[in-house]
C-alpha cells in the first residue's frame, strides 16, 4: 500500500435515526488514529452515501445504527454501491443490532459489524486490514 | 437560620477541626483527589456544617412543602398519600399491538398510560407507504398515520378516566388525538394526560435538520397551548424538557438553565399571543433527566423548583400559586448505561431513580438495564419497574417529605446550584433569549464542550465509570436480543393502502386546503388539522399541508427528498 496515501473511511447515519453521540466519537478516533474521516451526517440515503464515496474514494464505509432499520438501509446500500461499481467498498456497521441478525448481515456482504463497547483498537485494526485488501 | 452565638462557636470550632485534626489526617492519609466536585463541576467541601447555611433565610428559601418558593416539594402532601407516578413507555408495530401492550400495562396496575411513537411519525412526519420510512415503521414506537390508527390504538381503553402521555412533538398527532376522541364521543373537558411537544429542545438534539425553526415551531406550539387552554382542562398540552439537552452532553447546571431558557421562550410568545401567564403555567410540566451523581441530582430538583417559582413569581408576575409550582416528570439516563457488565446498569437506574424520589419527583421513568444493547426487552422493562417500587414500597424514603432537607451539605449544594443556573439563564437573556441562543449555535456549542469535557475526564479515569474504565472483566461482546418483526411495517402499509382506498377523496382533499390556508395566515390550526384528521387525512399529508406553508418547511429535509429522487 501506497505509505502517502492515508486510509479514506466515510461514516454515515442512513435512515431517520438522530442518535449521532457514538459515530462522532468514531470519527474523532479514527482520525485520531491518522486516517481521512468523512462523516457525512444524518438522513443519508443509499444514493447519497454512494455519491460521496464515489466522490471521496474511499476504502471503507462505517455505518452507525441505533433505531432497528439497519437490516433493510444496509441492504439497499449495498446494492447501490455494486450498481456505481463499488463493490469492492467494505462496509462495516456498528451502533445496536441485534445478536440474531448479525449472521444475515454477514451474509448480505457487511464485512464487520461492531457492537456496542468493542475496544476502539479493535475497530481501527479491523478497519486497517480492510483497506489493505482493497488495495493489493 | 441559626442564632448569632451559635453560629460564631460553631465557626470557631469548624476552624479548630479542620486545621488541627482534619489536616492531621490528611497529612497522614492523604486525600483521594486534589479537588473534590460535582460532575458538573462544583466543589465539594470535607465537610458541611451549619455555619455554610449562615445566610440562609429559612422561610424565604426552604420554607415548607407546597409553599413559595417549593423547595421542599410542589405539594403539601409528598408522597405521604401517593407515591409519585412510575412510568413506562409503549409503543412498537401498528395501532394493534401496541393496543394489546397499553391493556397489558392497565393490568399491570399502570397508573396512566406512554405511548411512542416510531421515527417517520415523530420526527418526520411521513407515513408508512413513503420510501423514506422503510425499514422504520413500527420499529422504536407505534405507527400513526390516520384517525383510524388511533382509534384502534386506544380501543377498549378509557381514555377519559387515565392519563396519556405522548412521547413526542406536534400539533398533528394531538389534532388526530382530539378528533379520535370526539368521534368516540368522549368530551374534551374529561381528556387527561399530556405530550412532549418540545420543540426547542428536540431541535437542538435532532441536529435541526428534521424540525421546523424555532419560529415555526412556536407558532405551532403556541397553537396547541391555545386550543387546550381553552378546551382542556385536564390536558397538559406541553412537557417543558431538559432530558435532550442531558443527554446531549449538558452537564446539570446547563440542563437547568437550558431548561428555562426554553420555558421563557415558551412563554413569552404564548403571552404575545395574548394568553394569560396564569391560564397556561399551571399547565406547565417538567421533563428532566437524572444522572447518578446523588446529591447533585437532588439538589438539581431542589433548585429547579425554588427558580421556577421566582421566575414565576418575578418574571412574570404569577398571582395563582399553581403557575409557580415546577411539576417534575424525570427520566433515569440511558446515556449513563454502559453495554460493559449490563446488570451494573440496574444499580445505576437505581441510584438515579433514588435521586428523583430523594428530589420531589412527580412521576418517573426508570430506563432498561439493556438499553446500551438493544431496544428493551420485557424483563428489562419490567426489571426498572420494580426499581421503583422497591424505592417505593421497601425503602421508607417516600415516608416523610424531602427527607434531606435541612442537610448542611443538600442545601449548600442547593444554592449553589441555584446561583449557577441563574447566572447561566442571564448569559441566555443577554444572547437575546433562547431561540437566539440556539440559532447562533451557542447552545449546541455548550452541550459539545461539556460533552468533551466528560469524555476527556472519563479517559484520564478521573470520572469512574464501572466496567467502562476501571473493573473491566475480559467478556464477549455484547448483543442485544430484542428487535421488531419486520412484518408489521408491511401490516401497516397495507392499512394505510386501504384507508386511501376507502376515504372520500374530495372530503380529504377540502379539508387539506382548509389546512393549508389556515397556515398561511394566522388562525390556529388545530381545528382545521381536526378536520383534516376526521376526513381521514394522513399524518404525512397534514405535515406537508402545513410545513408547505411555512419558512422551514423542516428545511433539510427537502434535501433529503431530492437526494432520494435526483
Amino acid at each position: 500500500m501506497d505509505k502517502q496515501r492515508k486510509i479514506r473511511v466515510l461514516l454515515a447515519k442512513a435512515g431517520l435515526d438522530t442518535h449521532e453521540r457514538g459515530v462522532k466519537l468514531i470519527a474523532a478516533s479514527l482520525r485520531d488514529a491518522g486516517m481521512e474521516v468523512i462523516y457525512s451526517g444524518v438522513f443519508q440515503t443509499s444514493m447519497s452515501i454512494t455519491r460521496t464515496a464515489l466522490q471521496e474514494d474511499v476504502d471503507v464505509i462505517g455505518l452507525s445504527y441505533l433505531c432497528g432499520a439497519h437490516q433493510s438501509l444496509t441492504q439497499e446500500i449495498l446494492k447501490e454501491l455494486q450498481k456505481n461499481g463499488l463493490g469492492d467498498v467494505a462496509v462495516i456497521c456498528g451502533g445496536i443490532i441485534p445478536g440474531e441478525d448479525i449472521e444475515q448481515m454477514k451474509a448480505i456482504g457487511v464485512k464487520e459489524i461492531y457492537g456496542p463497547g468493542t475496544p476502539m483498537e479493535r475497530i481501527i485494526k479491523g478497519i486497517h486490514e480492510l483497506a489493505e485488501s482493497r488495495i493489493h | 437560620m441559626f442564632e448569632k452565638g451559635f453560629l460564631t462557636q460553631v465557626k470557631k470550632r469548624k476552624t479548630d477541626w479542620l486545621e488541627k485534626k482534619y489536616s492531621q489526617a490528611v497529612e497522614r492519609f492523604t486525600e483521594r483527589k486534589k479537588r473534590f466536585e460535582t460532575n458538573a463541576g462544583i466543589e465539594i467541601d470535607p465537610l458541611y456544617t451549619p455555619d455554610n447555611l449562615e445566610k440562609e433565610n429559612y422561610f424565604e428559601k426552604i420554607s415548607f412543602p407546597g409553599e413559595f418558593p417549593y423547595t421542599r416539594g410542589s405539594y403539601p402532601i409528598g408522597y405521604r398519600s401517593r407515591y409519585w407516578q412510575p412510568r413506562g413507555y409503549c409503543g412498537f408495530g401498528t395501532s394493534e399491538e401496541t393496543n394489546e401492550r397499553l391493556k397489558f400495562a392497565l393490568q399491570q396496575g399502570e397508573p396512566g398510560l406512554n405511548v411512542i411513537v416510531d421515527l417517520p411519525t415523530s420526527y418526520h412526519g411521513i407515513d408508512a407507504d413513503d420510501p423514506r420510512a422503510e425499514g422504520e415503521v413500527g420499529k422504536t414506537g407505534v405507527s400513526i398515520n390516520s384517525i383510524e390508527d388511533m382509534r384502534d390504538l386506544f380501543e377498549g381503553i378509557p381514555i377519559d378516566r387515565i392519563s396519556i402521555t405522548f412521547n413526542t412533538t406536534g400539533l398533528v398527532i394531538m389534532a388526530m388525538y382530539f378528533a379520535m376522541a370526539r368521534e368516540r364521543g368522549v368530551p374534551f373537558k374529561n381528556l387527561w394526560g399530556t405530550a412532549l411537544n418540545n420543540p426547542l429542545a428536540s431541535y437542538v438534539s435532532c441536529n435541526s435538520a428534521c424540525l421546523p425553526i424555532p419560529e415555526d415551531a412556536l407558532r405551532e406550539l403556541t397553537d396547541i397551548v391555545e386550543f387546550a387552554v381553552r378546551n382542556l382542562p385536564k390536558w397538559n398540552p406541553m412537557n417543558i424538557g431538559s432530558y435532550e439537552y442531558r443527554e446531549n452532553g449538558a452537564n446539570a447546571i446547563q440542563e437547568l438553565a437550558f431548561m428555562f431558557g426554553n420555558a421563557m421562550a415558551y412563554t413569552d410568545s404564548f403571552i404575545h399571543r395574548g394568553l394569560d401567564f396564569d391560564e397556561f403555567a399551571p399547565k406547565y410540566v417538567f421533563y428532566t433527566s437524572v444522572q447518578t451523581n446523588l446529591f447533585e441530582e437532588i439538589a438539581k430538583f431542589r433548585a429547579a423548583r425554588r427558580i421556577w417559582a421566582m421566575i414565576a413569581r418575578d418574571r412574570y408576575k404569577a398571582k395563582n400559586p399553581a403557575s409557580m409550582i415546577f411539576r417534575i416528570h424525570a427520566q433515569t439516563s440511558g446515556f449513563s448505561m454502559t453495554a460493559e457488565q449490563p446488570l451494573n446498569n440496574i444499580v445505576r437506574e437505581t441510584i438515579q431513580s433514588l435521586a428523583a424520589a430523594l428530589g420531589g419527583t412527580n412521576s418517573l421513568y426508570t430506563n432498561s438495564y439493556d438499553e446500551a444493547l438493544c431496544l428493551p426487552t420485557e424483563e428489562a422493562l419490567r426489571t426498572a419497574m420494580r426499581v421503583q417500587q422497591i424505592i417505593m414500597e421497601e425503602s421508607g424514603v417516600a415516608d416523610t417529605i424531602d427527607p434531606l432537607g435541612g442537610s448542611y451539605y443538600v442545601e449548600t449544594l442547593t444554592n449553589k446550584m441555584e446561583e449557577r443556573v441563574c447566572r447561566l439563564i442571564k448569559e441566555i437573556d443577554d444572547r437575546g433569549g433562547m431561540v437566539k441562543a440556539i440559532e447562533s449555535g451557542w447552545v449546541q456549542s455548550e452541550c459539545e464542550r461539556s460533552i468533551a469535557t466528560y469524555m476527556d475526564r472519563v479517559e484520564k479515569g478521573e470520572i469512574v465509570v464501572v466496567g467502562y474504565n476501571k473493573y473491566q472483566i475480559d467478556e464477549p461482546v455484547q448483543y442485544g436480543v430484542f428487535s421488531v418483526d419486520p412484518k408489521y411495517e408491511l401490516k401497516q402499509r397495507n392499512r394505510l393502502k386501504k384507508l386511501r382506498a376507502e376515504r372520500n377523496k374530495e372530503e380529504v382533499s377540502k379539508a387539506l386546503d382548509m389546512l393549508r390556508e389556515a397556515a398561511k395566515g394566522n388562525e390556529n390550526m388545530m381545528i382545521p388539522c381536526m378536520e383534516a384528521a376526521r376526513a381521514r387525512a394522513t399524518f404525512g399529508e397534514m405535515t406537508e399541508a402545513i410545513y408547505g406553508q411555512m419558512r422551514s418547511f423542516r428545511s433539510q429535509f427537502k434535501d433529503l427528498k431530492m437526494k432520494m429522487y435526483a
